[in-house]
């Protein structure tokens, strides 16, 4: 191939990279996908929110967070995305039998007698600066549903 | 690296084939590591049903032709098919077919695993990265394809393109961060506002959802003054990657701000970006091939003298 031709090649592998890399600056509304984005994430403020949460009750009552891979898997965030669609899905009781499931069957979670799905409000703004920030500021109960063994 | 050992390579400079090689070696290398340390987390998204799947990106196509994720049996062949080829691009094996087809591959395992609700970002450079490679003469050096047909040493055109073109799509993809936080985040970011909220945000998730969490970012989050000075850092390093393209200087002190920023972002947010993090989406900077040259000497020195 010659100089010539290269420079051609380069300069249309490289427009067609480079504008497909850009393309997410001038969709309206921005649309965030993979692996065109306009990196969005960490852009605007976070103001309190509700946070989607499963917890296991033992039979004192005391509640025990669940890992991640008990959710959904090892990925946290994919853990909390499966928790929000439920929620959003009107989901909430489907998703708490299976986790459940997986609880029945894991031995470290033996104490579990129970599992709850909840949205939490929490203000990221309090919640690690002020002594009761880590408290749900209120809590609305989607789910609960027995871990049968 | 100290003066000629950064490089910072334009679109139509010259480099010799060992560079892009090495480079084809290092990039996939990391990309096969990604493919098997992610595949038991690939293969659980099996579990989670039609209502969670939301293709995006390449994997919209199959919106069209299936309700939900793939079964287990047909994500294994896939997986299995993109490690194969992915060996045969790292090792040069007719990298004109095996490379593209494996950047083909890994694009769509990274789409797929982005396919549940939660789009990942770590990824979108390494299969930029890749998509270019596979469209150059990669292999034409510590492969086997190179050992099959005569190369001649001097630097060409068709081996330094694609490094600008890498170095080129690496800094558009933090400038455009960049923008997105002030068109998103306008004032707030500047004083600081947005970045001490998501510091919380994504720690207080991590703790409430039973998952590993920063220590140190949570005890930042009571220092709310510290916030904007860092807003400010992040934001400029940002915004001034497309520097690093004009002189080696700016290059080596634009990449050192990289690897120490995304060091922070793992520190305070326990987010590990491993592909810039670890310095592999930088290396198209640097004159790559000469560590490998120098090990290869050294290699042959040895042998030379156990021979005598």
């Amino acid at each position: 191939m010659s100089e010539r031709a290269v420079q051609l090649y380069a300069v249309s592998i490289g427009a067609l990279f480079f504008g497909a890399m850009v393309s997410p600056l001038f969709k309206d509304p921005p649309r965030d996908s993979f692996p065109l984005s306009d990196y969005p994430m960490f852009s605007s403020v976070r103001e309190a929110a509700f946070l989607q949460i499963a917890v296991g009750v033992d039979g004192d009552g005391t509640e025990h967070r669940l890992p991640p891979f008990i959710i959904a898997n090892r990925e946290v965030m994919q853990a909390a995305q499966t928790l929000r669609r439920a929620v959003r899905q009107n989901r909430s009781y489907e998703l708490c039998r299976e986790i459940a499931g997986r609880v029945a069957s894991s031995r470290a979670h033996a104490a579990l007698e129970r599992i709850r799905i909840e949205s939490r409000l929490f203000d990221p703004a309090r919640y690690f600066s002020e002594p009761d920030g880590s408290e749900p500021i209120e809590r609305r109960r989607h789910a609960e549903c027995r871990v049968r063994r | 690296m100290q003066g000629e050992a950064v490089r910072v390579p334009r679109l139509f400079e010259k480099a010799p084939r060992e560079r892009l090689a090495i480079l084809r070696i290092l990039t996939t290398g990391y990309a096969l590591g990604f493919l098997i340390g992610y595949t038991p987390n690939l293969l659980s998204l099996t579990h989670l049903g039609p209502a969670q799947f939301t293709p995006v990106g390449p994997v919209s196509w199959m919106g069209h032709f299936i309700e939900g994720p793939l079964s287990q049996g047909a994500l294994v062949a896939i997986l299995a098919l993109t490690a194969s080829t992915g060996f045969c691009a790292l090792f040069g094996v007719f990298y004109r077919f095996s490379g593209p087809i494996f950047a083909a591959l890994l694009l769509f395992i990274t789409s797929y695993r982005s396919s549940f609700g939660m789009i990942f970002h770590t990824e979108n450079l390494l299969v930029f990265h890749l998509g270019v490679l596979a469209l150059f003469p990669a292999a034409d050096a510590y492969s086997y394809d190179a050992g099959r047909r005569e190369r001649g040493d001097e630097p060409r055109l068709v081996y330094g393109a694609p490094l600008g073109l890498i170095s080129l799509l690496t800094v558009t993809s933090y400038l455009l961060a960049g923008i997105a936080k002030l068109r998103y985040g306008g004032a707030s970011w500047i004083d600081g506002e947005v970045l001490l909220s998501h510091i919380a945000w994504d720690n207080l998730r991590k703790l409430e959802l039973g998952s590993i969490h920063s220590p140190l970012g949570a005890l930042l989050c009571r220092f709310p003054s510290i916030f904007g000075p860092l807003a400010w850092l992040s934001l400029a390093f940002e915004l001034f990657a497309p520097l690093a393209l004009l002189g080696p200087r700016l290059a080596r002190i634009w990449v050192a701000s990289a690897i120490l920023f995304h060091l922070g972002v793992a520190l305070v947010m326990a987010i590990v970006f491993a592909y810039p993090l670890f310095g592999f989406a930088f290396l198209s900077f640097f004159s790559v091939e000469r560590p490998a040259r120098s090990i290869l000497e050294r290699f042959r020195a040895r042998r030379l003298v156990r021979a005598v």
